[in-house]
This record gives C-alpha cells, structure tokens and sequence, in this order.
C-alpha cells in the first residue's frame, strides 16, 4: 500500500514563520498550514513558481483541502484587487508640473548637484572648525618654541633661585666666586640636602647633556664622587626630563615543578621568594578537580589544614573540570617549596604507571601585584593585606564574641558538612590552615561561613614569611 | 526604453520643457491609479505625481536608459508615496494613542476620491480598500505592483531596489495578512 508522501495539515506550533506572521497564528485558515506551503500558494498566485513548483502544488492541492480553500481565497483577494477601479485622474497634471518647473527654475541636474551638496554639507562646519584648531595648535607649538629657543640662561638661573630650595650659589660655587677649598665644602653640604640632588644646567657653561648611566657616575665630572642614582633628573639639551627611577623586578618566573627536587633549583626558588612578602603561583593542569586531589594529599602529608569554601566542595563532588584556588598565609618559603614538591610527588605517585594523568608540570611564579590583590579580595570579600586587629585574647578567643555563639557555629557547620577542616593523618593540630575556593572571579562566594572561619582564625603574619595565591589552573 | 522616450528625455536635458511636457501627459495617468491605491487619497495621489514628476525632471541627467523610463519614474513616485504614508501612519498612531481609542485611516470624503464605481460601491469592494489601508505602506506595494500593475517579481525588485527574494517574502506576507485582516473584518460584519 502507498502511504502519502507529503503531511500537509500542521499545527500552529510547528510555524516557523517570522514575527511579522504572527497575525496568522491565532486563528484562520492560513495558520493550518505550513509557512512553506503557504509560501508556494502565495507565489502560485502570483504567477512565479516553475514547473517543479507547480507541480508539487497541484499535490499539495490534491491532498489537502486546506490548502484547496486557502488558495481559492488568495486568488479571490487578487481577483478583487484587480478588478478595483482605476480612479480617472481628475485633472491634467501637464501644465501645473511645467509651470511649477518654471517658476521654480529647475532644470535637469539639478537635484543631483542639491544632493551633492547637501551630502557635504557637513563638511562646511566640520572643515571650520578643523582650520580652527589647526591654527590654534599651530600658534601653541610656535609660541612654545620660541619661548623655549629665548629663554636665557640668566633667567633660567633666576627662576631657578626663586624655587625653593638650595640656592644657585650652593649649586654653583664656582661661578659665584667662592675658594676651591670653600668649594668643595659646599658641594659636600649640598649633596647632603635632598634638593641638591637635582642637577641644574650652569648660568655661564651652555648646559650639557647628562646620561644617567647605572652605576650613578658623571663622565665630565671624575674628580666628584659618584651621585646616588635614585631621583636623579636627566637632563637634555633643553627640557628636563621627569627623574628616572629604579622599578622592581616583576617579571614571573616559569620553574618546572620536579625540578625543585634539584638543589640548586630548589635554592634559586626559595631566594626569588623571599624576594617579596605576597606571590601569585599559577599551577596549569589538565583537570582542576584531579589537580586539587593531589593538593589535597600534599596538605594532608605536610599538616596543612585545608578550609573548603561550599561552592568550592560541590564542585569537587562533582569532578567538575574547573579551576580552583588555595590561599595560605604565613608560610616561609621553605614551607611553600615543600608543598610544591609535596604535591608533584602526589602527583607522580597518582600517574604511576598512566602518564595520561599527570596533572602538574610546571609553574608559574610572580610577585603579587595590585592587581592579584584585587583579585584577592573579590575573591575573600576583604583586603587580606590590611593588617589582622588583634581582638583575640591571650587564649585565642575573641573577647567580642560569646563562647556560645562560636560553638553553635562550629556544631553547625560541622552538622551540615560544611567548613571541612581536613586533620592531618597523625591527628596533629595542622600547622597552616589554607582556604580553598572555587577560582570564579564572576560569580565569587565572599563573605561565605569558610571564608569568615578562615579570616576570623588569621593571626599575625611573622617576619619573613609570606603569602601564597596558587591558582590550579584546570578548567575544560 | 522607446526611442521616442530616448528622444524626449535628449530633449529635455537641451532644455525643452515641452518635451517632458509630452513625456507627463504619456505616463501621468498610469501613474495616478498606481499611487492612488498606494496612498487611498486624491489629493495627496495627484501631489505625490506632480512632485514625482518634478524629482524626475531635476535626476533626469542621472538617467541611464537602462530601465524603462516608466519604471523608473515609478520607482520615484513610489518612494514618494511611501515615504508620504509612513508620515501619514506616524500621525495616525499619535492621534490614537491621544485619544485612547483604536482609528482606523478614514476614508477620503472628497468625491474626487470616490469615483462611482459599482465594485467600489460594494461591500466587498470597501472592505479589500479598508483592509489594503491598514497595510504596511511596504506590503500595499508590492500588492497593488503585483496584482494591479501585473508587474513581474525582477521588475518589482528594480521599482523598490530590493532583491527578489525579499519581493516574494513580503507579497506572502502582505496576502496572508490581507487574508487575515479580511477574515476579520467578515466575522465582524
């Protein structure tokens, strides 16, 4: 038996039609039918379908009653259309369109030449005002160059003296007549003062141009001791430059994590760490939730408690492949060393066998910046580098609070499976707490019960420690 | 283009207004019926013509033969009138929301506008005209082109500058909502 090929009834909820047909939807006749069909019936009646199409409509009209009924109401709307009557003009627009060209003297062309220029119209202003400015900034550039180019020295030296501060004469013993002996004295005294670290360029000598060179010395002065380098002013031909200054070395450090087994790489590490008080460590891996197991191991082997932030724990339940981050305080770097090889050697152990699983490789290390603190405290809800008040008494506990409060706290959260402490294996107090967040600067969780168990149990950070943001870098 | 359009048009352009003088009396009436469903008003039907004819006059030198010079002088005329209905319809919808209440266009009182036709005078005659009145100045276009003028789709997308596709996507749509707003209009009647 043949069945039909072709299901032409649809419901309203299989139109596809856009927007505009949505007048269609409600009701009617049209709306029992597909867009697609209703498109060929349209055409049909228009006239523009080919053979094929024609076709395939005369099917459509064979099959389906709907469609018959449709087009026979299309065609009928046409039929009236054009059989509306044409209205008679009902006057001669021949004189009134020759005279309106009389009077308004047009002529052929000209509405192109209106429309070039109302097209560049807005040039006419735009071009004044652009003139203007040139000229303007024309005149500045002139009047700073001459005023530049004639500006004496003498006058220079004037404006110089009435600057706050040494005195030319202290700058300049020499040309104001003073001994050598004098000389020397008063160079002495004013490279003592602060100001004095300023060179100026000399009321009688043209002025030289001075290159700050490194090591501080003047190669046209080799009889004077060298010059701090610090808030030195460079100086050329005739502008002063802003003074130059020395900018720390905030370049990150890429370390392969085995390789700190390895003493002399261990040594280096350990020294680019106690360059600064903060670092951002930046540990790239294949799956954040096996990357965080491994840290997890680590933490339980070295006695680092280890404080899971909620959002944090779901996401690990669920072995989702997301980045996390571990904050800890207080720790020297010798410590922080030994949890990075703590947790490569979690790692190697975990991928014995399955070099498909290797979760850590290398490292990357850079001081912590104003930036990374942001970061850190969109994450905590706080600045952690603001010092911690110190409101705990003698015993640890905070007078503010009630004993009972604190307790009902902790019962709760360990009642609900939150704020997971994990103990060492030795049942030893840990040595370090550290918070574990989910690493979601967009949706972050500050303020959460973890985050304030972790911030509320800070102490004060002991000389030469340091504090770490290790960011697991494990996201799909 | 006829050669004597060609003629003409070589004419006006050595400044003989008499010869697009010619050239309005040859087109202005083929032109009105166009526009005058177009806009559904006399007055405004004959202004929309005259400056069509004058917007022609002006572009003349910009006019290539590539066309037929009727198609190209429609295609000025419905810009005209479509921009024209748009004004219309902008004012309209201020004067509804004014007055809180639901218009629709009136229909011109003028008698000019209301030619003694007996299909006009019809029930079915008013209604096609209240329901193309209430079209989309866009979509009473291409119907009254299509099924007034019998121009073809290629034609029609040369007139209103558009590609052919969108020419057939906005006849569907203008016959299904003539069809809707006319079943509407019966359940109502």
């Amino acid at each position: 038996m043949r069945r039909p090929r072709a299901v032409v009834i649809c419901y309203p909820s299989r139109d596809r039609q856009g927007a505009g047909a949505s007048l269609f939807r409600a009701k009617g006749l049209a709306s029992m039918l597909v867009d697609r069909y209703r498109q060929l019936l349209t055409a049909y009646v228009d006239g523009e379908l080919s053979s094929r199409q024609r076709r395939h409509v005369a099917r459509l009209l064979h099959r389906s009653p709907e469609a018959r009924q449709l087009l026979r109401q299309l065609q009928a709307d046409s039929h009236v259309l054009r059989q509306l009557p044409r209205p008679p003009l009902p006057s001669d627009l021949t004189s009134p369109v020759l005279r309106s060209i009389a009077e308004r003297r047009l002529a052929p062309g000209q509405r192109r030449l209106a429309q070039t220029a109302a097209a560049t119209a807005w040039m006419g202003p735009l071009a004044s005002w652009a003139t203007a400015a040139a000229v303007l900034f024309l005149l500045g550039v002139a009047s700073y160059l001459y005023f530049a180019a004639s500006l004496e020295p003498e006058v220079k030296t004037e404006m110089a003296q009435q600057q706050p501060g040494p005195s030319v004469a202290d700058l300049h013993p020499k040309e104001q007549g003073t001994t050598p002996a004098k000389d020397d004295k008063t160079q002495m005294a004013s490279r003592d003062q602060p100001a004095a670290k300023i060179d100026r360029p000399s009321a009688v000598n043209p002025p030289k141009v001075v290159t700050h060179r490194g090591d501080g010395s003047k190669p046209n002065a080799p009889d004077k001791p060298p010059s701090p380098p610090k808030d030195e002013t460079a100086l050329t031909d005739r502008l002063e430059m802003f003074p130059l200054k020395r900018v720390p070395d905030l370049l990150p450090v890429v370390v392969k994590v085995s390789d700190l087994d390895g003493e002399s790489v261990r040594q280096q590490f350990i020294a680019e760490l106690g360059k600064d008080s903060g670092f951002r460590l930046e540990l790239p891996c294949t799956n954040g939730a096996k990357a965080f197991d491994r840290v997890q191991k680590a933490a339980r082997t070295l006695h680092i408690g280890l404080i899971i932030d909620k959002q944090a724990q779901e996401r690990i339940k669920l072995k989702w492949r997301v980045n996390y981050v571990l904050y800890v305080e207080d720790v020297t770097p010798e410590e922080l060393t030994r949890l990075l090889r703590q947790i490569a050697a979690e790692d190697r152990k975990s991928a014995a066998g399955k070099p498909a699983e290797a979760q850590i490789d290398r490292l990357v290390l850079a001081r912590m910046t104003a930036r990374h603190r942001k970061e850190l405290s969109v994450l905590l809800g706080v600045d952690p580098a603001i010092p911690i008040p110190s409101a705990a008494g003698p015993l640890g506990a905070d007078p503010r609070k009630s004993l009972a409060d604190a307790t009902a706290r902790q019962v709760g959260q360990a009642l609900s499976g939150q704020g997971v402490t994990l103990r060492p294996e030795s049942g030893k107090p840990p040595e370090h707490i550290a918070l574990v967040l989910a690493y979601n600067l967009v949706r972050p969780s500050p303020g959460s019960d973890e985050i304030k168990h972790f911030l509320e149990g800070r102490k004060p950070v002991r000389a030469g420690t340091l504090r770490a943001l290790l960011v697991l870098r494990g996201g799909g | 283009m006829s050669a004597d359009d060609q003629r003409l048009i070589a004419e006006c352009l050595q400044g003989d207004t008499a010869a697009f003088g010619v050239l309005v009396r040859r087109y202005q009436e083929r032109l009105y019926h166009s526009v005058y469903r177009l806009v559904e008003n006399a007055e405004d039907a004959q202004d929309v013509v005259q400056e069509a004819f004058l917007n022609a006059y002006q572009s003349l030198d910009g006019f290539k033969g590539d066309a037929l010079f009727f198609t190209w002088l429609y295609r000025i005329a419905v810009n005209t009138a479509i921009s024209l209905k748009r004004k219309h319809r902008a004012m309209a919808r201020l004067e509804t929301r004014k007055n809180g209440e639901h218009t629709i266009e009136p229909p011109d009182p003028s008698a000019s506008s209301r030619p003694e036709y007996a299909l006009e005078q019809s029930e079915q005659g008013t209604r096609i005209r209240q329901a193309l009145s209430r079209l989309s100045p866009e979509h009473r276009a291409v119907l009254v082109m299509k099924d007034m003028e019998g121009q073809k789709y290629e034609t029609m997308a040369e007139i209103l500058q558009v590609p052919i596709g969108t020419i057939r996507s906005r006849l569907h749509r203008a016959r299904l909502e003539l069809r809707e707003l006319l079943e509407q209009s019966e359940q109502e009647g």
